[in-house]
């Protein structure tokens, strides 16, 4: 999936977070955001999905040469946008397969009984080391940080997306978990090569897993710089306020 | 499990030996239940368009699993807990008809516990009130009851709870909780993100509330039915 940020200005309430954002990622492409807290990363994944509250002032979002600014998250979500998110939602009272049932009825052009589907998911749940008892839990409920993550990327691999933004994924994931869930997204990309990848993250850690073809640095709700990986590795030397100031031409192609 | 189906306007039901029902309510009733000593039972009920008057005695070391749906339902009960009794008791009203619902829970001797859910959705904007009195009687010890009472409006209904706690003994938990709201816009938002569209998400949630905390076995897929036409 193409996506791209045409000058993209937003605003929450009334206050400036994204101002004339530029991004385009072609099919296939790994980018990512880096950035210190409060520069309008976690706003960026919302604009993306299309939430409400996120009011776009100027600029557009298309995808594959399309505008989708008017339309509601649920079509972005069927258009094939998915976001991993930083803090997912528990919701009791709700098993977690009939949640991620509900869903793969709206978005997947494949119809699976329900016999079929649970046995889908029980084995995605093997491959990223997941108890198969999660699946019949309240969703999220009890589960630790790190688990709600690998039930987002098992929820991920079911849809089948072509465009993923990873929002903070390797928060809250220990350094195990975090092999086990990026080795399936790297499975996932390998075989879905035309699916695009936004992650938007402080620490180049789970940049070492998976890796970006080109890194921008925002500030201010705009990207301020961008690179390749070189940049991720001069971010964690010498530390955002510094590298702010570094003066360089590393641009993308 | 014994099916039963109630069409008379009252109804007494001795349970006296360790076995299950399930009651279908077609009018407005009167039920009394007695659990005998030493009795385990599970009652599962469903209830449309009636009210229902409910007294459950629980004798000498019974245990009773009480769990209920009832639509544009009124429910007035009291409960009373003898020696080494213990009473769990999951009920639902969603209603879109003016629904004053009130609960005596009476917590008669010592030894005795109790843990009462009780969960509404107030689905249109009539009145749905809960009163909850828990009693617990002078010099009883180890007394354990706990009220958790929730309605969700999902408009701009007028929802009150009145949780009482009335403790006349010193050897006791006592615990109340109360929540009125509206649907989780971020819980539905995320749904959203998953291609689930606002109108499923809604329904998802408030089957959730409903009948989440409840174990209805076979009866789930009928309870669930009914909640579709009626959410719809």
């Amino acid at each position: 999936m193409n996506l791209e940020l045409e000058n993209l200005s937003v605003k929450v309430d009334n206050k400036d977070i994204l101002k004339d954002f530029n991004l385009k990622i072609k099919p296939g492409e790994i980018h990512a955001i880096m950035g210190p807290n409060g520069v309008g990363k976690s706003t960026l994944s919302k604009v993306i999905m299309g939430y409400p509250d996120y009011k776009i002032v100027k600029g557009d979002i298309k995808v594959d040469n399309k505008s989708i600014k008017e339309l509601e998250i649920t079509k972005r979500a069927k258009l094939g946008i998915f976001l991993v998110y930083q803090n997912p939602v528990s919701i009791e009272g709700v098993r977690s397969s009939e949640v991620l049932k509900s869903s793969y009825d709206a978005v997947s052009n494949e119809k699976k009984s329900l016999y079929e589907f649970i046995t889908n998911i029980e084995d995605i749940s093997v491959e990223l080391n997941m108890n198969k008892d999660m699946l019949h839990r309240e969703f999220n409920v009890g589960f630790s940080g790190g688990e709600r993550k690998k039930n987002e990327i098992l929820w991920l691999l079911m849809l089948k997306p072509k465009f993923i933004i990873l929002d903070e994924l390797d928060s809250g994931l220990d350094v195990d978990s975090l092999k086990v869930v990026t080795e399936a997204l790297n499975k996932y990309l390998e075989e879905n090569k035309e699916t695009s990848v936004l992650i938007i993250t402080h620490y180049t850690r789970i940049l070492d897993y998976l890796k970006p073809k080109y890194v921008h640095m925002v500030k201010d709700g705009t990207i301020i710089k961008s690179g390749d990986f070189s940049l991720a590795k001069l971010i964690e030397k010498y530390g955002y306020n510094q590298s702010f100031d570094i003066k360089g031409d590393l641009t993308c192609e | 499990m014994n099916k039963i189906c109630i069409e008379t306007s009252e109804f007494d039901l001795k349970i006296t030996s360790n076995e299950d029902y399930f009651l279908e309510i077609k009018k407005a009733l009167t039920l009394k239940v007695s659990v005998c000593k030493n009795v385990q039972s599970k009652i599962i009920f469903l209830s449309k368009d009636s009210s229902i008057d409910l007294d459950i005695e629980l004798l000498e070391f019974a245990s009773l699993d009480i769990q209920g749906l009832g639509i544009n339902t009124t429910l007035t009960c009291n409960t009373k807990e003898n020696e080494n009794s213990n009473l769990k008791s999951v009920i639902s009203i969603a209603s879109y008809k003016d629904s004053c619902n009130k609960i005596n829970i009476n917590m008669a001797s010592s030894n005795s516990n109790c843990n009462f859910f009780l969960n509404g959705v107030n689905l249109e904007n009539n009145k749905l009130y809960f009163t909850v009195n828990g009693i617990i009687n002078k010099n009883l010890e180890n007394v354990l009851l706990e009220e958790n009472t929730c309605i969700i409006n999902r408009k701009d209904g007028d929802s009150k709870i009145i949780p009482n706690l009335l403790v006349d003994s010193d050897s006791t938990v006592a615990n109340h909780s109360a929540f009125i709201g509206k649907l989780d816009d971020e819980v539905i938002r995320y749904l959203n993100s998953r291609g689930i569209e606002d109108r499923e998400a809604k329904k998802i949630l408030l089957r959730a509330v409903l009948l989440g905390k409840m174990d209805l076995g076979e009866a789930q897929e009928e309870f669930r039915n009914l909640l579709n036409l009626i959410i719809d």
